[in-house]
């Protein structure tokens, strides 16, 4: 078994590269720090996007006591392509991307302990920006374009523990390490001469600590609860030529809970709300706009009652508010907020060793005054590994 | 491990395949100055330095060919007051003509000359215009030799050294003239009298001089040939055939010989001029605009948008003035100090592109005010490089240098001050939001 979880971790390994090179999912990738990414899987997503609560054991990089009482190794990949259309000030713009949002491995070390290791998506910063101008040289104005690519954004590698302290109480704890790095390219071209780049690379590091707690009083109803923070995000430029070359923010404090009750053997009705304390970089993100805190919730109903081909799909219903946390214009406008509503089904495969699940999710940017307004349809792949 | 864990881990193997399509992905693009980050935009500057800040003249030369290696032949009488060249051509008429008539091909030593006339093609751009020009046709009336014979010398090999009776050919008999008007045609036929033309057998040693008749012309020639109308005497009815034969000697003769200029850069002409000079590209560079004062940056400190050379072109030496746009070529030389020996390294300019071909030459247009030679490639490699003192040929002719390449008559003159220009961009960095 440990020999299968080491393949599929490798095979792990190998999507982590190649998920190196995804876009943007939002043009609010350019704003503040970024775009924040959620690393769930798509039985979350068509839930609404819940992070905590569901009821039974379930790799998660929001709560590591979520893990707890996980029977045998698992491994669960998460695969997101978007589609957004963006309009507003001094934008128009429509993309396509994919990603991997979650790719995590958990291991039972003995009937109450499990270790979990995983990689999530963090920040997103994938963007551009151009502007047409014109200079005067010599031989008069000369049409210039200039355009700067950010490329990357943050991630987080979690190592984390889950303990089952009672049958009813399970806890957990973790810790991330920030890594990924933004590539930023300032090109100029000039018209009949050679462009212009400078590049820098920021590399990201940093730590941040995050506990978790599952509470499970029977068998109809669990709820949890997971923080995260108390660390720090730095970057780094890799060439300190120009000046001033890092800057150190504060991992924002964040706080999660959820909860899933069983209406009845069919039905799960899932709900959760999340926190995030980002205005503790208001002042060091002054001039891209600020930040504020920002909150979510999210519901969902799972319905498990609908089979095909003599398996049982489970289909899901959710939607989800959230307060997104950098403005789009300056000071003095809304911040943008995000609304969503989703489907999904799972398939569970090879006698219940593995469970693929989808979702399709429609939701919008933006909001009155924010001066940005994205409709985008998210959806969301994922597969788990069980190492029956 | 059950069979089900194994087509759900070969389920997992496929999603790499959905991470190719992640690299389609389409960044999102912003427009306008509010959404660069700050500092991000970038600084262009340009300076143009003075040729004693950078300049190691090395040297102007020339005769690397000759016009017996120039592709066309040139006909010139007294241009600009001094100038005077003629063309020299040989034909060999047959003395018996092969022609095929019903199926059957006949050999005929008896035929006749019904019409004889030489046609002559003219390079209208690499001609004087806007002058009426009479080509005129005149036996040779002296022997030559087509491989040695120049304005004054009709023999001169070794042994042998006969000058010209008549410098420029010593000439005899008129055989015709046909003008030249540029506004009708390019081709200028000459009639020639049938009896001359009779005599222009293969053991004969006359020869034609092609001069033109009015003071002050220039033309450049491409091709001639003479032009036959040939009746047979074996012919079943009256039979008139064309025969085309070309020059069997051709070339030019002209005098005075090109002058180099003194202070001045040349480049190309029948001589295939070159000027050597080094450039010490080691510059100190503003590092912002005026007046604002800042520290000097270099090259390394930069990216170069433009480096290039500015040539001021001149007045070329009388009789030799480029006529038709002249490529000039830029190479590397690593032995400055071989000076006319000096050979070529590669060339150096940058590259364009032209539909769908890449060159490497700047064309200077007769009556331009300016030249650019850009060496922005050439620097940028400097920059990586050794050195930043490189040294540098001019030549006024394209690849492959040397016989029959691609090069004008007359030869462009530049100022011996040229200017080196940068246009630049400062390096920025994005600020950290």
């Amino acid at each position: 078994m440990i020999r299968a979880v080491v393949r599929a971790s490798a095979a792990a390994a190998a999507l982590l590269a190649l998920a190196a090179p995804a876009g943007a999912q939002s043009v609010l990738a350019s704003r503040g720090l970024g775009y924040p990414l959620e690393p769930l899987d798509a039985r979350a997503r068509g839930l609404g996007g819940i992070t905590t609560g569901l009821a039974e054991p379930t790799p998660s990089l929001i709560n590591p006591a979520s893990a707890a009482g996980i029977p045998v190794a698992a491994f669960v990949v998460a695969f997101q392509p978007d589609v957004y259309n963006a309009t507003g000030n001094g934008v128009d713009a429509s993309g396509t991307t994919a990603r991997f949002p979650i790719l995590l491995g958990v291991f039972p070390v003995s009937q109450r302990l499990a270790v979990q290791v995983g990689y999530g998506s963090y920040l997103d910063q994938h963007w551009q920006v151009q502007q047409a101008d014109s200079i005067t040289l010599s031989n008069g104005r000369v049409a210039v374009n200039d355009r700067f690519v950010s490329s990357g954004g943050i991630a987080r590698l979690q190592g984390g523990l889950s303990y089952r302290v009672t049958p009813r109480l399970a806890v957990g704890a973790s810790a991330d390490v920030f890594t990924g790095a933004a590539n930023d390219s300032i090109i100029r071209e000039i018209g009949g001469l050679q462009a212009a780049l400078s590049a820098v690379t920021y590399a990201y590091s940093g730590v941040q600590g995050g506990a978790g707690v599952r509470w499970q009083p029977g068998t109809a109803f669990s709820a949890s609860a997971a923080l995260h923070g108390g660390g720090h995000v730095r970057a780094r430029a890799d060439d300190d030529s120009l000046g001033a070359s890092a800057k150190e923010y504060a991992s924002p404090l964040r706080a999660d809970v959820g909860a899933s009750a069983r209406l009845n053997e069919r039905t799960i009705l899932a709900a959760g709300a999340s926190w995030t304390g980002w205005s503790t970089l208001d002042d060091e993100l002054v001039s891209a706009g600020g930040a504020r805190d920002a909150a979510s919730v999210t519901a969902g109903v799972e319905y498990t009652g609908f089979s095909f081909a003599r398996k049982a799909v489970p289909l899901r219903l959710g939607a989800r508010y959230a307060q997104l946390p950098f403005r789009w214009s300056g000071t003095g406008t809304a911040f943008p907020n995000e609304r969503a509503v989703s489907a999904g089904l799972g398939w569970s495969l090879g006698g219940r060793a593995a469970q693929l699940d989808a979702s399709a999710e429609r939701g919008w940017r933006g909001g009155g005054g924010a001066g940005i307004d994205e409709p985008y349809w998210r959806f969301s792949f994922s597969l788990q590994v069980l190492g029956r | 491990m059950t069979s089900g864990f194994v087509r759900a881990r070969a389920l997992l193997a496929l999603f790499p395949l959905l991470a190719a399509a992640a690299c389609r992905d389409e960044t999102p693009t912003l427009t306008g100055d509010p959404y660069f980050p700050g500092g991000s935009r970038p600084v262009t500057l340009e300076v143009i330095l003075p040729a004693a800040q950078f300049l190691s003249p090395a040297g102007v030369f020339q005769g690397y060919e000759s016009g017996r290696s120039f592709e066309d032949v040139v006909v010139a009488n007294q241009y600009q007051g001094v100038l005077n060249a003629h063309a020299i051509q040989d034909y060999n008429v047959p003395d018996t003509l092969t022609y095929s008539q019903g199926g059957t091909t006949r050999t005929d030593a008896a035929f006749s000359i019904r019409s004889a006339r030489l046609v002559v093609l003219v390079d209208s751009l690499g001609s004087l215009q806007g002058t009426a020009t009479t080509l005129q046709a005149y036996r040779v009336a002296q022997a030559f030799d087509s491989v040695s014979a120049t304005w004054t010398v009709a023999v001169d090999s070794g042994a042998v050294h006969t000058p010209w009776t008549q410098p420029g050919g010593t000439r005899g008999a008129l055989l015709g003239s046909g003008a030249y008007v540029r506004a009708v045609s390019d081709t200028v036929v000459v009639p020639i009298d049938t009896a001359a033309a009779r005599a222009m057998l293969p053991d004969s040693a006359s020869g034609i001089i092609l001069a033109t008749q009015q003071a002050g012309t220039r033309l450049q020639i491409v091709q001639t040939v003479l032009r036959l109308d040939l009746k047979p005497s074996n012919a079943d009815r009256d039979t008139t055939i064309t025969v085309n034969v070309q020059p069997t000697a051709n070339f030019f003769i002209f005098d005075p010989q090109p002058a180099l200029p003194a202070g001045s850069f040349a480049a190309g002409g029948v001589l295939a001029a070159r000027t050597l000079f080094g450039i010490d590209f080691d510059q100190p560079l503003p590092g912002c605009a005026a007046p604002a004062p800042c520290a000097p940056v270099t090259l390394k400190d930069v990216d170069l948008n433009r480096v290039s050379l500015l040539l001021k072109p001149l007045p070329s030496p009388a009789g030799f003035d480029p006529l038709r746009p002249v490529n000039l070529t830029v190479w590397t030389v690593t032995e400055p100090a071989l000076g006319q020996r000096a050979p070529l390294g590669h060339l150096a300019l940058d590259p364009q592109v032209a539909g769908r071909a890449e060159t490497q030459f700047a064309t200077f247009t007769p009556g331009d005010t300016l030249v650019e030679l850009p060496l922005t490639l050439q620097t940028q490699n400097a920059v990586t490089g050794d050195s930043l003192q490189l040294n540098f040929a001019l030549l006024g002719e394209t690849p492959p240098v040397g016989t029959f390449a691609a090069r004008t008559f007359g030869m462009a003159r530049f100022d011996a001050q040229p200017r080196l220009r940068f246009v630049y961009t400062l390096h920025t960095r994005p600020v950290l939001p």
